[in-house]
């Protein structure tokens, strides 16, 4: 697979320099980050990242979506949990460029946290891709799995396409 | 003077190992150090020390360097008889230890605990640039798994989000944020144990490489190695004291989700919560305050726990701090005075007490403030946080 590219986006101190940094490829960030435990409780999750899709619990009792899961509603307490698949967009909440090389010769890359407005808001954490600017706080973002070094699929957010 | 929920424990000595960027010193012998030195302070032997607490001690090292040596090593190689002994990592902030001893001796199950505080992260890093955390190749759980497998490996990203929505919603600036760390470096020309002493000027700050926008180089604390520590004495000692300080109260809540990617309003953090409980304990208000230590992993951490202690309002932080003025030396509020972790050096929390102790006890040398009796210490940030008021017990 070819790797889409990181865009960086142009911030008021790096116009200072004489070039724009160069891109940060997925390969680039793919060492990035720790492998998490898979436990009893998360493993849907991680199951459904590999085949693409992103899942949260929902309690069947009061409604609540949960992250992350649990098996158990930390609102009401109650056991009966379902897994419900998500779908694009996703809200932009915050986001920073990280430029500081955390293995050497690394390039920039931007890091996202998104709502899920229609899921209780529930946030979400990912590295951005296929941006030409840093996008604004708002912004609404699709989002994709990818495999990393360590093994899991894990998220991506892209710019929403309007159908 | 106010609490009356507690037998108000006192901190009795305090002391240090040589702090610097790469000592190419043992954790253990630096603790040694600072543990000997403490007890030497309060006008102990360490015959007479029956608890001791360490923060994290023996647990997973989420980074080279940060845990420092094991509890027991040193109860072993100091020959301490014990009544009581913690070393965790699990609980209220960097401070979670202190609390801990705190408790321990004003509920009776000791008379003198010796608490500290031990790093070693300048050597463990070595010529390397800092890295990412848990990439160290081990399986995660907990709290911060999900943020580090998607990515987002630092808290100078995590810290990013928050700071961003402090600018995006109260128009925080690039500048106030440079001024915490202007400020803090001109206090650290005043302290000879400062790692970082050279002037910085807003253009240098302004200057500076980004590391996660908007935080760039100056926005973080640099990493030391040290060991700092205090001896806690129950309140029924303070006869036989040269000198104490009163724990006049801690707080140790937490009251949201322990996530920093799930806290619902990203312009505040764990502060408030502490901060509140604090207060909660307390007829002492924050005009009382005499001097602020407001931990600063990154700037903006200052801002959050100066809105948090209540030393302004919601919002209000960054026009606060202005031109520097107000929190500078001979300012209305003093904060830092000791050069704070941005130029004193990643003490991780533990430069703030001693701090405190110097600046309540004539100590502080040139950058001593006058009639100081009341300090307040904030450490932490993110989801987990702890604060303590110190007094001169007067």
């Amino acid at each position: 697979m070819t790797a889409p590219r990181v865009s960086v986006p142009q911030t008021r101190a790096e116009s200072l320099r004489d070039e724009p940094p160069p891109w940060a490829s997925l390969d680039d960030v793919a060492e990035l980050g720790a492998r998490p435990a898979i436990t009893a409780e998360n493993k849907p999750f991680w199951d459904a990242a590999e085949a693409g899709r992103l899942l949260l619990e929902r309690c069947q009792s009061c409604g609540l979506h949960l992250f992350p899961p649990r098996g158990i509603c930390r609102r009401c307490l109650s056991r009966e949990t379902a897994w419900v698949a998500v779908e694009p967009p996703a809200v932009l909440h915050a986001c920073t460029v990280n430029h500081h090389p955390w293995s050497p010769g690394m390039s920039p890359y931007l890091v996202g946290l998104a709502e899920l407005p229609e899921h209780d808001g529930v946030r979400i954490v990912g590295l951005m891709q296929g941006f030409a600017v840093e996008p604004a706080i708002g912004e609404l973002l699709t989002f994709s799995f990818h495999r990393s070094a360590v093994g899991i699929h894990r998220l991506y957010f892209s710019p929403w396409e309007q159908v | 003077m106010t609490n009356t929920a507690w037998r108000r424990p006192v901190i009795s000595g305090v002391g240090q190992s040589a702090i610097g960027r790469r000592l190419d010193r043992s954790a253990y012998q630096l603790s040694v150090d600072a543990i000997l030195a403490a007890i030497a302070d309060a006008g102990l032997t360490p015959a007479e020390i029956d608890g001791l607490a360490t923060y994290p001690g023996n647990a997973v090292p989420l980074n080279p360097g940060f845990n420092g040596p094991d509890l027991y090593e040193l109860q072993d190689g100091l020959g301490l008889k014990l009544n009581w002994h913690l070393g965790t990592s699990q609980g209220p902030a960097q401070f979670m230890s202190v609390v801990a001893a705190a408790t321990a001796v004003a509920a009776g199950l000791c008379r003198h605990a010796v608490v500290f505080r031990t790093t070693t992260e300048a050597t463990a890093q070595g010529t390397n640039g800092r890295g990412g955390l848990g990439d160290s190749g081990f399986e995660l759980e907990g709290v911060l798994s999900y943020l580090l497998a998607a990515g987002a490996v630092s808290p100078a990203n995590w810290t990013a989000f928050f700071t961003q929505r402090h600018m995006v919603e109260y128009g925080t600036t690039k500048e106030q944020l440079g001024m915490v760390a202007v400020v803090e470096r001109a206090y650290a020309q005043l302290n000879p144990n400062a790692v970082l002493r050279s002037p910085l000027s807003m253009q240098d700050y302004l200057e500076s490489r980004i590391i996660s926008s908007p935080l760039s180089l100056f926005d973080c604390d640099i990493p030391v190695d040290g060991s700092m520590a205090v001896v806690i004495s129950a309140p029924e000692t303070v006869p036989d004291l040269d000198h104490f300080a009163t724990i006049e109260a801690v707080g140790t809540a937490m009251r949201h989700r322990p996530y920093w990617e799930h806290w619902p309003d990203l312009t505040t953090m764990a502060p408030h919560d502490a901060a509140a409980h604090m207060w909660s304990q307390t007829d002492l208000r924050p005009a009382d305050v005499d001097v602020a230590q407001l931990y600063d992993a990154f700037s903006p951490f200052v801002l959050f726990w100066l809105e948090a202690l209540g030393f302004c309002g919601v919002g209000e932080s960054g026009p606060f701090v202005g031109d520097g003025a107000r929190i500078g030396p001979g300012g209305e509020l003093p904060v830092n005075t000791w050069g704070g972790q941005l130029s004193g050096g990643r003490l991780h929390g533990w430069g703030f007490l001693v701090e405190s102790l110097h600046q309540l006890w004539g100590r502080a040398g040139v950058r001593q403030v006058s009639d100081v009796e009341v300090v307040a210490i904030g450490v932490g940030g993110g989801a987990s946080a702890s604060s303590m008021l110190l007094t001169t017990g007067r």
